[in-house]
C-alpha cells in the first residue's frame, strides 16, 4: 500500500510505540513465555500424570499461562493511559493519533499471533510426548478462541476508571473465561461448533478493539 | 536594538496566536487567554507555581485539549495535528518526557522515525556538547538512571536536533547547573540566529539566568496573562524605586507593588509616575527582568487575593 505524505506505516508506528521492532517484540514475549512459564507447566504436567483431575489442572495451568502472558502484552500499556509520560510524547508527534491507532491495532493482532505461536509450541511438545495434554488440537483451537475473545472483555475493562472495580471485573472475566474455555475444550467435538466459536471470537475481538479505538479517539480529540 | 526589532515586527508573523482560550479543571481554570507569541524571538513565560504556565504550554501543543477559544499556528493553521505544524513544533515537557527505559540510542531511533526533520549528526554533536551518551556509544545508560540535569540535556538535544521553527519548552533551565544554563542560552541564541523565522517559548523560574536570552516576556498569575511585552519596552514602561519609609507613606499609591521594612522600601511604578519619587530623593533605576517579574507577580497575587 502506498502511503500518503507524512503518513506512518504500521511497523514504524509499532516501533515508536514499543521502542522495538515487531519481530524483536514478539520474540521477547515468546522467550519470556518459554523461560518463565513453560518449564513450570512441563514439571507440573509430569508430576501429576496419575490423576486425571490433576492432569486437567495442569492443562489449565498451561493454558492459563498463555492467557496471562497475552493479558500482560495487551494489558496496561504506556499509550493507553493518556496522562502518562509516553502519551505526552506521542501527542507531540505528527499524525499522533495515527501512531496510536496503528500501533494499537498492531499490538492487538500481534498478541493473538504470539498466543497462537505459544499454543503451537505446546502442541508440538504434546506430539513429542513432553507434555501430556487432556485436550487435543481441537481443544487448543477452542482455547485460542477464548484468548481472542478475552480481549473483548479486557477492552471494556479499560473503560472503567476505578482501578479496584477494574481489577475485580478483569479477574472474574479471565477466570470465568478460562474455566468455560477449558470445559468446552474438553467436551466439544463438532467442527461446526468450533467454526462458530472462531467466528464469534473474531467478532468479539473486533467489537472490543473498535470500542477502545473510539473511546481513545474521543479522549484524544477532547 | 529595539528599532531593529521593531523593523522585524512590522513584517513579523506570530508563531502562535491564542484567542479567548480557556481550559477548565476541577480546581483550576486557565484563561481566557488572548496572547500572541511573536515570531523570530525568544519568549519567556513567567509566573509563580500553579499560575498555569504548564497548562498553557500543554494546551498550545494540544497535549490537553482546550475548552474554548481558537489557536492559530504560524498565522496559517488552526489544527495543531497538521503534519506541517507538528513537524515545526519542538515540544519538551518539564518532567520525564521519554519513557524511562529508553536510552540515547532509542531516542535517536524513534525521533528519526517520527520526525522527518530530525538530524542524527546534529543530535550526536549536541550530545557531545552536552556531555551525555551519544546514540552510537556501546554501553547506553537508561533515562531512569540519569540525573535530572542529564535527562533534560537529552530532551534538549533531541528537540534541538530537529529543524523545527518553534520550540516550546517547559522549564528547560530548572534542572540544569549554572554552566549548562549558560550553554543553553548560547544554544537558544544560535538556534534563533540560524533562521529568521525561528521562535522559542519557554517557561522559567530562573529569570536572572535566562534574562540574557529573553526578548519577549509573558507574565501569568492565577491562570491569566497579567502583563506581556518586549523586555526592553517593559523596562521603559516600569521603574524600580528605592526609598525611605516616609516616602512610602506619602506616595505608596503610585507604586504597583513593593516590599518594605521599618526604614526602607523597594518597589516598581510606572515610568510616568517616577518623577513624583524623584522629588523626594528616592533612587530610581531601570529594573532587571527579575525585579520586574517580582513586582508584576506580587501585584497580580495581591489582586487575586483581594478578588477572593
Amino acid at each position: 500500500m502506498k502511503l500518503k505524505r507524512n503518513q506512518i506505516d504500521y511497523a514504524s508506528a509499532f516501533k515508536i510505540y514499543c521502542g522495538d521492532g515487531i519481530i524483536k517484540s514478539c520474540l521477547n514475549l515468546i522467550y519470556f513465555y518459554l523461560i518463565f512459564y513453560l518449564p513450570f507447566s512441563i514439571i507440573f504436567s509430569h508430576t501429576s500424570s496419575d490423576s486425571t483431575e490433576i492432569n486437567k489442572m495442569s492443562d489449565t495451568f498451561l493454558l492459563l499461562s498463555i492467557q496471562l502472558i497475552n493479558i500482560v502484552m495487551t494489558g496496561v500499556t504506556p499509550i493507553d493511559k493518556k496522562q502518562n509520560i509516553f502519551a505526552k510524547f506521542v501527542r507531540t508527534l505528527p499524525n499522533s493519533f495515527e501512531v496510536y491507532k496503528k500501533s494499537y491495532l498492531m499490538k492487538r493482532v500481534l498478541s493473538i499471533l504470539c498466543a497462537f505461536i505459544m499454543e503451537l509450541v505446546v502442541y508440538i511438545l504434546n506430539i513429542l510426548g513432553i507434555i501430556p495434554l487432556e485436550i487435543g488440537f481441537k481443544g487448543l483451537v477452542i482455547y485460542l478462541c477464548a484468548i481472542i475473545a478475552a480481549s473483548f472483555g479486557v477492552e471494556f475493562t479499560y473503560l472503567i476508571k476505578n482501578q479496584i472495580i477494574n481489577c475485580i471485573i478483569s479477574v472474574i472475566w479471565i477466570i470465568g473465561l478460562m474455566v468455560t474455555g477449558y470445559a468446552l475444550a474438553l467436551t466439544v467435538e463438532s467442527v461446526f461448533i468450533i467454526i462458530i466459536f472462531i467466528i464469534v471470537s473474531i467478532i468479539c475481538f473486533y467489537i472490543g478493539v473498535r470500542t477502545n479505538y473510539y473511546t481513545m479517539k474521543k479522549e484524544w480529540t477532547a | 536594538m529595539l528599532n531593529n526589532r521593531q523593523e522585524r515586527i512590522t513584517d513579523m508573523k506570530n508563531a502562535i496566536k491564542l484567542e479567548n482560550v480557556t481550559k477548565k479543571y476541577k480546581d483550576f481554570t486557565l484563561g481566557e487567554i488572548n496572547l500572541e507569541i511573536p515570531c523570530g524571538f525568544s519568549t519567556a513565560l513567567i509566573g509563580s507555581n500553579g499560575s498555569g504556565k504548564t497548562t498553557l504550554l500543554d494546551v498550545m501543543c494540544n497535549i490537553c485539549g482546550k475548552n474554548s477559544g481558537k489557536i492559530t499556528y504560524f498565522d496559517k493553521y488552526t489544527d495543531v495535528d497538521e503534519p506541517d505544524v507538528r513537524n515545526n513544533i519542538g515540544y519538551c515537557a518539564a518532567n520525564n518526557f521519554f519513557p524511562l527505559d529508553w536510552t540515547s540510542k532509542k531516542v535517536a531511533y524513534v525521533m528519526e522515525l517520527a520526525f522527518s526533520n530530525f538530524k542524527r549528526e546534529k543530535f550526536i554533536s549536541l550530545c557531545n556538547k552536552m556531555k551525555i551518551d551519544t546514540p552510537d556509544k556501546r554501553k547506553q545508560k537508561k533515562i531512569m538512571k540519569m540525573s535530572d540535569g542529564n535527562k533534560m540535556r537529552l530532551y534538549l538535544a533531541a528537540i534541538l536536533a530537529r529543524d523545527s521553527k518553534f520550540l516550546i519548552l517547559d522549564e528547560p533551565a530548572s534542572a540544569l547547573d549554572p554552566l549548562m544554563r549558560d550553554m543553553l542560552c548560547d544554544m537558544f541564541r544560535e538556534y534563533l540566529a540560524e533562521k529568521e523565522d525561528r521562535t522559542i517559548l519557554f517557561s522559567t523560574h530562573n529569570i536572572a539566568d535566562m534574562e540574557f536570552v529573553t526578548d519577549y516576556a509573558v507574565f501569568m498569575a492565577a491562570g491569566k496573562v497579567v502583563e506581556k511585552g518586549f523586555v526592553e519596552e517593559l523596562k521603559e514602561k516600569y521603574r524600580l524605586i528605592h526609598g525611605s519609609g516616609e516616602t512610602l507613606k506619602s506616595l505608596s499609591q503610585y507604586l504597583i507593588s513593593y516590599t518594605a521594612n521599618s526604614t526602607m522600601f523597594e518597589g516598581i511604578c510606572l515610568t510616568e509616575h517616577s518623577s513624583v519619587f524623584q522629588k523626594l530623593d528616592a533612587a530610581i533605576e531601570i529594573p532587571t527582568l527579575q525585579q520586574l517579574s517580582v513586582g508584576i507577580l506580587r501585584k497580580a497575587e495581591k489582586d487575586t487575593t483581594e478578588e477572593e
